[in-house]
């Protein structure tokens, strides 16, 4: 596959936000800069944790947290390069509540083989965790 | 094992049978990330729940504090299993291992470590 110049952060999501896992989890665009990657996670008492009151399971920001990080790492090099997640850490700054997630996450830094990311999932203006990850681009070697 | 827990019953999560130890999550496609692998999302989310299962089962109540994953190997189109041990436990923390694997414990795809604040 030819790897375009340029990438297109909605149009992006628009088509991989609505496939498999992402799709499932509902994830949507919400925001994005250069480097930078705002999605939603809305709130479906689907995905309630295991405390019995409706707050979102840790797991389901996790996979919005990831997934913001994924993207903004080809919005920082402006076009797509495969890559896997192949850590993050998380802290926890309160449980999620019942009521949409906003994760926006920056890569700051990438070289030949690895990305790097860290960011912050919200409800509303009270961030419930923060985040930091690494990717490791693939077929480098 | 039989409180609510919507997110694990999604993403069809199963807690061990009794005598056991090992919870599973059976493949299917709504597990997917990129092309032919399972989300590092899901695989996540699975061994959030089996952490929190052990944490659970020490009682006493527990709020998670960090979360550390390492992603190890890709996640296939298949069965993943996962068990979780408890690394250290004092009257405040409580420091959880989980491992997931596909084809055999020892290639595991991913692990985490949860620590949790006792409440």
């Amino acid at each position: 596959m030819v790897e375009q110049q340029g990438f297109d952060v909605p149009r992006f999501c628009a088509r991989y936000l609505a496939e498999d896992h992402n799709a499932l989890m509902g994830l949507r665009y919400l925001a994005h800069g250069p480097g930078h990657v705002e999605l939603e996670l809305p709130y479906d008492p689907a995905f309630a944790g295991e405390n019995g009151d409706g707050g979102l399971a840790d797991g389901a920001v996790m996979t919005l947290l990831d997934m913001a990080g994924t993207i903004s790492v080809w919005s920082r090099i402006d076009r797509f390069r495969p890559h896997a997640t192949i850590d993050f850490r998380i802290d926890h700054l309160h449980a999620p509540p019942a009521a949409p997630i906003r994760g926006a996450v920056d890569c700051f830094h990438v070289d030949d083989e690895l990305a790097r990311v860290q960011g912050t999932a919200f409800a509303g203006s009270e961030p419930v965790a923060h985040f930091s990850a690494t990717y490791a681009f693939t077929g480098v070697r | 094992m039989s409180d609510p827990y919507p997110y694990r019953d999604r993403l069809g999560a199963a807690a061990p049978a009794q005598g056991d130890d090992v919870h599973s999550l059976p493949f299917q496609p709504i597990l997917l990330g990129r092309p032919g692998f399972m989300h590092g999302g899901a695989i996540a989310g699975f061994l959030a729940i089996v952490c929190d299962a052990k944490a659970q089962a020490v009682g006493g109540g527990h709020d998670p504090a960090t979360t550390n994953m390492n992603f190890l190997r890709g996640g296939r189109e298949r069965d993943t299993f996962a068990t979780a041990e408890i690394r250290a436990r004092t009257s405040r923390l409580l420091v959880v291992e989980a491992s997931a694997w596909q084809e055999s414990p020892d290639k595991p795809i991913a692990m985490m470590s949860r620590t949790y604040l006792r409440r």
